[in-house]
């Protein structure tokens, strides 16, 4: 019913703590906010392609562009139209297209969001979703909020998975005549995206049934089969998490 | 003893012939004795999955209905009782695994449950290695269950219940996607433990021979205990018929597949190794029948996504006549039914989804009713049925009928057995086969190939190898 987010893979970003490893992408996430320069930003991004690179390998370190690549094409789109001021860069006719400030903020706004993208795919990617939940937990989280959180993590490639399955069973149903092309391809896709609502909809009774099936909801005290390391190894984790966070935050700020 | 007093049960959405909601049964009564092993058949659509999901409490709380009636287990009143509190006393794995696997490693599946009844982390610990040992399962300990076949998927919940060891197991078609040996381990584990259990199943397997203590089945509603000699003499639960034999095959298009090797790794387990077939010779004739057998796991689906155009293999040539394909070329030339029927059925009504892909090929409007009618009939659809509220067997069939409507040359059909009864399986199957087509089935029953099968290949090791003919 569910598909898999971690992927894996080796490198430290899979030996640090994932207590250790969420605060530093929290904090990093927030850095990036933060007034800094444009190529603070992208600096960040290209620190958590790397490491994605380096714990999963390159062809799947581009997997998270394809998963976004519609969101940045709407955001070419649109972003040059809502930012006006500055001097104008692209002018056809009388018309102008974008302005300096409006490259400058879509640079800026796209940097932040696949950074972020990026940064959120290296915690998720290089961690069990068990240790997910167990973090949640050690962060006082109780343990039905950290499951819902963990498992709506895991329905979101589910229904990723899903329509992909869907769609290659409809491509299998095509026929000679019907090879569509276009905006025929488009409304081609409408089926495939109904099914898969249907059949994502129709896994959430079955999911909260097999939850309950498998004890949840019960009044007993939830034992914990694995369990987060303690002591010296965590704070170490938190301290290199932090100088990391703390040398970024310097460099851009200085 | 589990008792099953007076049941009745309907769904709103579920129409007799009147157009009344109907009772999907009513007043139905049987009694499992304590460590009795009970067979239950029925056809797709009486209600076995839904009997299932009631005595578990699945239904009616996570589909409406009305229910009436009684169950006990022993002197507990399983209807007054709340889902959760059933854990450690009733586990009941369902037919399609996928509607029951929660987390992202085998291990944390087994560990799920155990956890939710408090047991300490070295009980699990030592319970998962006993499963895992048990069922075969150590060496994808750490794998997504998402990545395992349909068989490996049974056997992790066959391993979660059994780890649970609750004293009622209720068994959905558990049987459908285990191979041979599997399904003789799971009846061996039934006998050996004296589990109180019901096993519902839609055909009389050769595993099951002098296997259960009692059988019972179900028409339309009514309930009645059946021996095992007049099982043999039906049509639609006994496994056996004449094989057609050799087809003619002279002037008819061959697909063959020669020297290829498929691989692709798990994404989950970075130490499990890849998997990997090699495929030196396979071929299919039109109108000839190939059954294609191997163990859970084995490549049966995997070599099927190749066959069909999903997948491409790293190397070799898939041909038909001398002529290669490309991935493209496959999909036009063969069709595919899918393991699970979900991902093919989306349109409101039977006749809807039969109907689409017909008008896609440019039919005029009279020609399509036509054509759609004549295959309802064929494969025993109701053209006005919902199919999303269609059993997974009726599903199967209605996947097998919009097949037979694309008029590829080659159909694979994967596990067509599932929830079906024999006489619809083969019926389904020689549908397809008369209208021409090459057709490979991929099944875990010995009894469908050897009735219906020309040729059969195996896959062992990684090998795909034709078996020589008996």
């Amino acid at each position: 019913m569910i598909s898999s987010t971690f992927v894996s893979g080796k490198g430290p970003w899979y030996v640090f703590d994932p207590r250790a490893k969420l605060i530093l992408i929290i904090l990093l996430c927030v850095e990036v906010f933060l007034p800094v320069p444009l190529w603070g930003i992208y600096l960040l991004f290209a620190l958590a392609f790397v490491s994605l690179f380096q714990a999963v390998g390159l062809r799947m370190s581009f997997s998270p562009f394809k998963a976004i690549g519609l969101i940045i094409f709407i955001m070419v789109l649109f972003i040059p139209f809502t930012h006006r001021t500055g001097t104008p860069i692209i002018v056809i006719g009388k018309t102008v297209l974008a302005t300096q400030d409006s490259l400058l903020q879509f640079a800026t706004h796209t940097g932040r969001f696949i950074t972020i993208t990026y940064l959120t795919t290296l915690f998720v990617w290089t961690t069990r979703m068990n240790d997910i939940l167990l973090t949640f937990r050690w962060f006082s989280l109780p343990y039905s909020a950290a499951l819902v959180i963990t498992l709506t993590f895991r329905f979101i490639p589910f229904i990723a998975e899903t329509f992909t399955r869907i769609q290659e069973a409809h491509s299998l149903r095509q026929s000679e005549h019907s090879q569509s092309k276009g905006w025929n391809a488009l409304f081609d896709i409408l089926p495939t995206i109904s099914c898969t609502l249907i059949f994502a909809l129709k896994s959430i009774p079955h999911l909260a049934m097999s939850l309950e099936h498998r004890g949840f909801g019960s009044s007993v005290k939830r034992s914990s089969y694995r369990s987060l390391s303690r002591g010296a190894s965590l704070f170490t984790h938190l301290l290199i998490c932090g100088m990391i966070a703390t040398t970024f935050a310097l460099l851009i700020i200085l | 003893m589990l008792s099953i007093e007076n049941l009745s049960f309907s769904y709103p959405d579920y129409h007799g012939d009147g157009g009344h909601e109907k009772n999907l049964f009513h007043d139905l009564s049987v009694q499992v004795e304590s460590g009795e092993a009970l067979l239950f058949l029925a056809p797709p659509d009486a209600g076995k999955s839904t009997l299932a999901r009631i005595i578990s409490r699945g239904v009616p709380r996570y589909t409406s209905g009305t229910l009436a009636g009684h169950i006990l287990f022993g002197e507990l009143d399983i209807l007054s009782m709340e889902a959760h509190a059933l854990t450690p006393l009733v586990t009941c794995v369902f037919q399609n695994p996928q509607e029951q696997l929660l987390m992202n490693t085998v291990a944390d599946e087994i560990a799920f449950p155990l956890e939710s009844l408090g047991i300490p982390s070295e009980e699990i610990e030592r319970r998962i290695q006993h499963v895992l040992t048990t069922w075969q399962l150590s060496h994808v300990r750490n794998v997504h269950p998402h990545e395992l076949s349909g068989g490996e998927r049974k056997r992790v919940l066959l391993a979660v219940t059994d780890a649970i060891d609750a004293p009622l197991w209720v068994l959905d078609e558990v049987f459908d996607d285990l191979d041979v040996k599997w399904k003789r381990f799971v009846m061996d584990l039934l006998q050996e433990r004296k589990k109180t259990s019901i096993v519902f199943a839609s055909r009389f397997l050769p595993e099951f021979a002098a296997r259960f203590s009692r059988i019972v089945m179900m028409d339309k509603g009514i309930v009645r205990t059946v021996d095992e000699a007049e099982l043999r003499q039906s049509p639609r639960y006994a496994g056996t018929r004449d094989n057609p034999g050799y087809t003619d095959t002279a002037g008819k298009m061959r697909l063959s597949v020669s020297k290829a090797r498929i691989e692709h790794p798990r994404t989950s387990e970075r130490a499990a190794e890849p998997f990997r077939l090699h495929v030196d010779e396979l071929s299919v004739t039109q109108g000839e029948v190939v059954a294609l057998l191997g163990e859970n796991g084995a490549g049966k689906s995997t070599l099927a996504r190749m066959l069909c155009g999903l997948d491409d293999p790293l190397e070799g040539v898939c041909a038909i006549d001398s002529h290669a394909l490309t991935a493209k070329m496959r999909k036009l030339n063969i069709a595919y039914l899918f393991q699970n029927p979900d991902f093919s059925i989306f349109l409101p009504t039977v006749a809807d989804e039969l109907s689409y892909s017909v008008k896609k090929q440019g039919k005029r409007k009279q020609a399509v009713h036509d054509q759609v009618y004549k295959v309802a009939q064929e494969f025993s659809l109701d053209l006005e049925a919902n199919p999303s509220l269609m059993s997974y067997g009726a599903k199967k069939r209605l996947q097998a009928a919009v097949a037979s409507l694309l008029e590829r040359s080659f159909v694979i059909i994967d596990e067509i057995d599932s929830g079906m009864t024999y006489e619809m399986a083969f019926q389904s199957i020689e549908v397809l086969r008369r209208r021409g087509a090459g057709v490979i089935i991929i099944t875990h029953d010995e009894s469908i190939a050897s009735s219906l099968a020309h040729r059969t290949y195996m896959i062992e090791a990684g090998y795909v190898r034709e078996r020589s003919v008996s």
